[in-house]
C-alpha cells in the first residue's frame, strides 16, 4: 500500500486540535466534573462524591418534569414538521403539478431557520401577545372575551413553542425530503405510471420507502435537537421555566442547575449526562422499531 | 559676546517648566493599565474612563460582560487568579454575592480608609459583607416612585400636585382604594401587578437563607401576592407583560389618550426610559408609595490580588469619595449621587425640573429622590435575591392566573421551587 507524505498529518493537525479543545475535552470535563460537589459559588477545590448527583437528579421531581416539558414540546412539533414537509416535498417533486417559481418558494419556507432565535423571539411576542398579538386578532376577531394569554398556562407555553419550533424547521425538511425524493431514479416512476399506479400509491408504495433512510436521519437529528431544546425556551423564559414552569426543557434545566441557580457545576455535568443518555436510548429504540434489531445496531455503529 | 534673555522671556519660560512638571506629576500613572470588569460602558458613555485617564496618565482597559453572564465569568478568573480586573462590579442583585466572596480588598481599612458618612446607609450597606467589612462602594443610589400621569390625576383625584395625588397612595389600603376610583373612570392604576415587585422586595427584612442556611420567606412577599392580587380581581392593572411593546406603548401615549395611570421606576428609569418617551413629556409627575425602595444601583470592588491596588482606589476614590467631581458627574449625567452632601449641593439645579422635561410642573425629581433614599433599608438583601425573585415572579404569574387555592397555597409553591434549585439548604 502505498504510503501518504507525512505532511498530510500536518495539514489535519489544525482540526484535531480544534476537535480536542472544543469537543473532546469539554466532553471528558463534563463527566468528570459530574462526579464532583464542584459550583460557581465557591472558590473551594471541588471534591468526589460519586454518583451522588446522578442519584439527585434521577430522584428529582422537577428533572422529570423538564424530560415531560421536552417530550410535549418535541413530539408534535416533529409529527406536524414531518406531515408538512412530505406534503410539500410530493407536491413540489410531483411531475404532473408543474408549480412556477419553485427555488423562490424554496427560499420562503427556508427562510425561518436562518433568523436568529432572539429576532424569532421577539416575533413570537409580539404575534402571541394576549391584547395586540396578531394571533388573537387572526383567531377571534374582535371577541376579545375569547383571546387566549397564550403565556398564562404551561400547556398554551408548549404549544406555541412547538409550534414555533414547526414553522422553523419543516423547510428545511422538506428541502431534506424533496433532495432524497429527487435523487430517486425516474423510471420507478415511469414504470408505475405504466402500470396505472395511482398518486397516493406512488407516494406511499415507492416514494416513500425509498427516502426511508432521509426520513430516520430527520428523525434522529430532530430528537437530538428536541431534547437538547435550550434556546427558545431561554430566550421566552429564563430560568423561570414560564407559567407552570412549562417551558423549562432538560437543558434549560441543565443550564440553569449550572449556572444561574445553585450554580452546582456538578450537578449541571450530571444532567448533561443524563441527557445524553436519554438520546441515545431514545435513539437507537427508534432505530430498531425502524429497521429491526440487527440493521439497528449495524446503522448505530 | 553676552548673551541676555529678556526678563519676561525668562518668566514665562520658569512658569512654564513649572507647570509642565506640574501637569506630569498630576499624571502620576502614565505606561499603567487599569482593568475595570463591567456590564455596561457607561463608564466609558458618562465620560468617566477619559476624566480619569485625563488625571491619573492611566490606560482603562474597560470589559463589558453582559449583566447575566456576569458572576459566571467574575467567578472562574477568581478561582484560576488569572486574568482577574483589578475593579469589578456587582449589581444590587448579585452585589452580596461578591462581596461575600472575600475577594474584595476591606475598603474601610488601611491603607483606603473610604468614608461612608456622607452615603445614603443603604449605598454603604449594601456593600458590606455578612462580618460587615465595607468591599464595596457606589456613586449613585437608585430610589424609586410612582410615575404618575398628571393629566389623569387630574381628572379622577381633581388635583396635579404631586404631594396631594401622594396622599391617595400613602397607604396600601389607599392604594387599592385609588386603584378602584382610576376603574371606575376607564383607567389602569398599574401597566401590570407584578410591577409592584421591586417595591416589596426592597423591603424584606431578612435574606432569604441565613446565616446557618435556614430558609425564610418574608412575610412582606405574601403581603406583595395579596396585592397583585387586589389589583388583578379588581381590574386595576392592564395585564401588559412588562418591557413588551404594548406596555412600552402605553408610556409613550399623549396626554388624553392614556389608559395607565402609573409606572414604578426608580432614578434611571426617569433619565433612561421616560425622557424617551416623546409624546408624553411633561405629563408625568413622582408621588412616594407606601413603601420606600430602590432597583438597581452598581457597586465597585477592588481585587485583593491585584498589582494595581493603588491605582483602583484612584479610581473608586474619584467615585465615592471627591464629592466635587461626584458633583460634576451627577450634573453632567443627572444620576442621583449617593453622596448625601453632593445631593444637597446640586439639588436646586434642578428646581425647573428634569433636563428631558419628563416631569410637569418643574417637579424637582432630586428632592423628591432625596427624601426616599435616606428611607431605604437595605438589611434583608442576600446573595439569592437575584434568582429567586425571578421565582416569586413567575409564582405570582400562576397566582394571578389563579393556578393556587388561596395564596398560602401559593407561598408554599414558592418554597418547593427554591427547594428544587438549592436543595442543599435548610428547610
Amino acid at each position: 500500500m502505498k504510503r501518504l507524505p507525512r505532511v498530510g498529518y500536518l495539514m489535519l493537525l489544525p482540526f484535531f486540535l480544534a476537535f480536542a479543545v472544543f469537543t473532546i475535552y469539554p466532553v471528558v470535563n463534563t463527566f468528570t466534573t459530574s462526579f464532583t460537589n464542584d459550583s460557581l459559588t465557591s472558590l473551594n477545590p471541588a471534591h468526589f462524591i460519586g454518583v451522588e448527583n446522578y442519584q439527585h437528579e434521577l430522584a428529582s421531581p422537577l428533572f422529570w418534569k423538564t424530560f415531560y416539558n421536552t417530550w410535549a414540546i418535541w413530539l408534535p412539533n416533529i409529527i406536524l414538521q414531518m406531515a408538512l414537509a412530505l406534503f410539500v416535498a410530493a407536491v413540489m417533486t410531483n411531475y404532473q403539478i408543474r408549480l412556477k417559481g419553485k427555488g423562490l418558494f424554496r427560499a420562503v419556507i427556508f427562510f425561518p431557520n436562518i433568523v436568529t432565535v432572539t429576532t424569532i423571539a421577539i416575533l413570537v411576542y409580539a404575534l402571541f401577545d394576549w391584547q395586540s398579538g396578531a394571533i388573537n386578532q387572526l383567531l377571534f376577531g374582535s371577541n376579545h372575551a375569547k383571546y387566549i394569554n397564550w403565556f398564562s398556562h404551561g400547556y398554551w407555553a408548549q404549544l406555541v413553542i412547538s409550534g414555533v419550533q414547526t414553522w422553523m424547521w419543516f423547510g428545511f425538511t422538506a428541502i431534506m425530503l424533496i433532495s432524497g425524493i429527487q435523487s430517486m431514479p425516474k423510471d420507478y416512476f415511469e414504470a408505475a405510471v405504466l402500470d396505472g399506479a395511482s398518486d397516493s400509491k406512488i407516494f406511499f408504495g415507492i416514494v416513500l420507502p425509498i427516502i426511508r433512510p432521509v426520513m430516520v436521519y430527520i428523525m434522529i437529528t430532530s430528537l437530538i435537537g428536541g431534547m437538547n431544546m435550550f434556546d427558545l425556551p431561554w430566550v421566552l423564559f429564563s430560568n423561570t421555566g414560564g407559567p407552570d414552569q412549562g417551558a423549562m426543557t432538560m437543558s434549560v434545566y441543565m443550564y440553569s442547575r449550572a449556572f444561574t441557580w445553585d450554580q452546582n457545576l456538578g450537578a449541571g455535568s450530571a444532567v448533561a449526562w443524563i441527557v445524553f443518555a436519554i438520546i441515545g436510548v431514545f435513539t437507537l429504540a427508534y432505530l430498531r422499531v425502524t429497521y429491526g434489531k440487527e440493521n439497528a445496531e449495524e446503522t448505530m455503529k | 559676546m553676552k548673551f541676555h534673555l529678556p526678563k519676561r522671556v525668562l518668566t514665562l519660560g520658569l512658569v512654564g517648566l513649572w507647570l509642565g512638571s506640574a501637569l506630569s506629576f498630576g499624571q502620576w500613572a502614565q505606561g499603567r493599565t487599569l482593568t475595570i470588569m463591567t456590564f455596561s460602558d457607561e463608564f466609558k458613555t458618562n465620560g468617566v474612563i477619559a476624566d480619569f485617564e485625563k488625571l491619573t496618565g492611566a490606560h482603562v482597559d474597560l470589559r463589558v460582560v453582559p449583566n447575566e453572564q456576569y458572576m459566571n465569568k467574575l467567578i472562574p478568573l477568581l478561582r484560576t487568579k488569572r486574568d482577574v480586573p483589578d475593579i469589578f462590579v456587582g449589581e444590587a442583585g448579585y452585589i452580596k454575592e461578591v462581596v461575600n466572596l472575600g475577594q474584595s480588598v476591606d475598603l474601610g481599612g488601611a491603607p483606603y480608609y473610604a468614608s461612608t458618612d456622607n452615603q445614603y446607609p443603604y449605598a454603604a450597606e449594601m456593600g458590606r459583607d455578612k462580618s460587615g467589612v465595607l468591599r464595596a462602594l457606589t456613586w449613585q443610589t437608585t430610589p424609586g416612585g410612582l410615575f404618575f400621569r398628571r393629566s389623569i390625576a387630574l381628572k379622577v383625584f381633581g388635583t396635579d400636585n404631586p404631594v396631594e395625588v401622594g396622599k391617595h397612595f400613602s397607604t396600601w389600603s389607599k392604594f387599592i382604594a385609588s386603584g378602584k376610583l382610576l376603574a371606575k373612570h376607564g383607567y389602569y392604576l398599574l401597566p401590570e401587578a407584578g410591577d409592584l415587585g421591586s417595591v416589596f422586595f426592597a423591603n424584606k427584612k431578612e435574606p432569604y437563607f441565613d446565616a446557618n442556611h435556614n430558609w425564610h420567606l418574608d412575610p412582606i412577599i405574601k403581603k406583595y401576592f395579596e396585592v397583585a392580587k387586589q389589583l388583578r380581581d379588581g381590574n386595576m392593572d392592564m395585564k401588559l407583560s412588562d418591557w413588551s411593546a404594548p406596555w412600552m406603548d402605553q408610556m409613550n401615549t399623549p396626554p388624553g389618550k392614556a389608559k395607565v395611570f402609573a409606572y414604578l421606576w426608580p432614578t434611571w428609569g426617569l433619565f433612561f426610559v421616560l425622557s424617551n418617551q416623546k409624546e408624553s413629556l411633561g405629563d408625568w409627575g413622582i408621588c412616594h408609595t407606601p413603601l420606600d425602595w430602590y432597583w438597581g444601583g452598581t457597586w465597585l470592588n477592588i481585587y485583593k490580588g491585584s498589582p494595581n491596588k493603588d491605582l483602583a482606589w484612584a479610581f473608586i476614590s474619584m467615585m465615592t469619595q471627591n464629592e466635587p467631581y461626584m458633583e460634576k458627574l451627577a450634573l453632567r449625567t443627572g444620576d442621583f449621587s449617593s453622596d448625601k452632601v453632593v445631593v444637597n449641593t446640586i439639588m436646586d439645579h434642578f428646581n425647573n425640573g428634569d433636563p428631558a422635561g419628563v416631569l410637569g410642573g418643574h417637579q424637582n425629581h432630586y428632592k423628591f429622590f432625596a427624601e426616599t433614599a435616606d428611607k431605604i433599608d437595605a438589611s434583608g438583601v442576600s446573595s439569592e435575591d437575584r434568582v429567586i425573585n425571578q421565582v416569586v415572579g413567575s409564582v405570582l404569574d400562576d397566582y394571578l392566573n389563579n393556578k393556587f387555592p388561596n395564596v398560602d397555597a401559593a407561598m408554599k409553591e414558592i418554597t418547593t421551587r427554591v427547594q428544587q434549585m438549592y436543595p442543599d439548604m435548610n428547610y
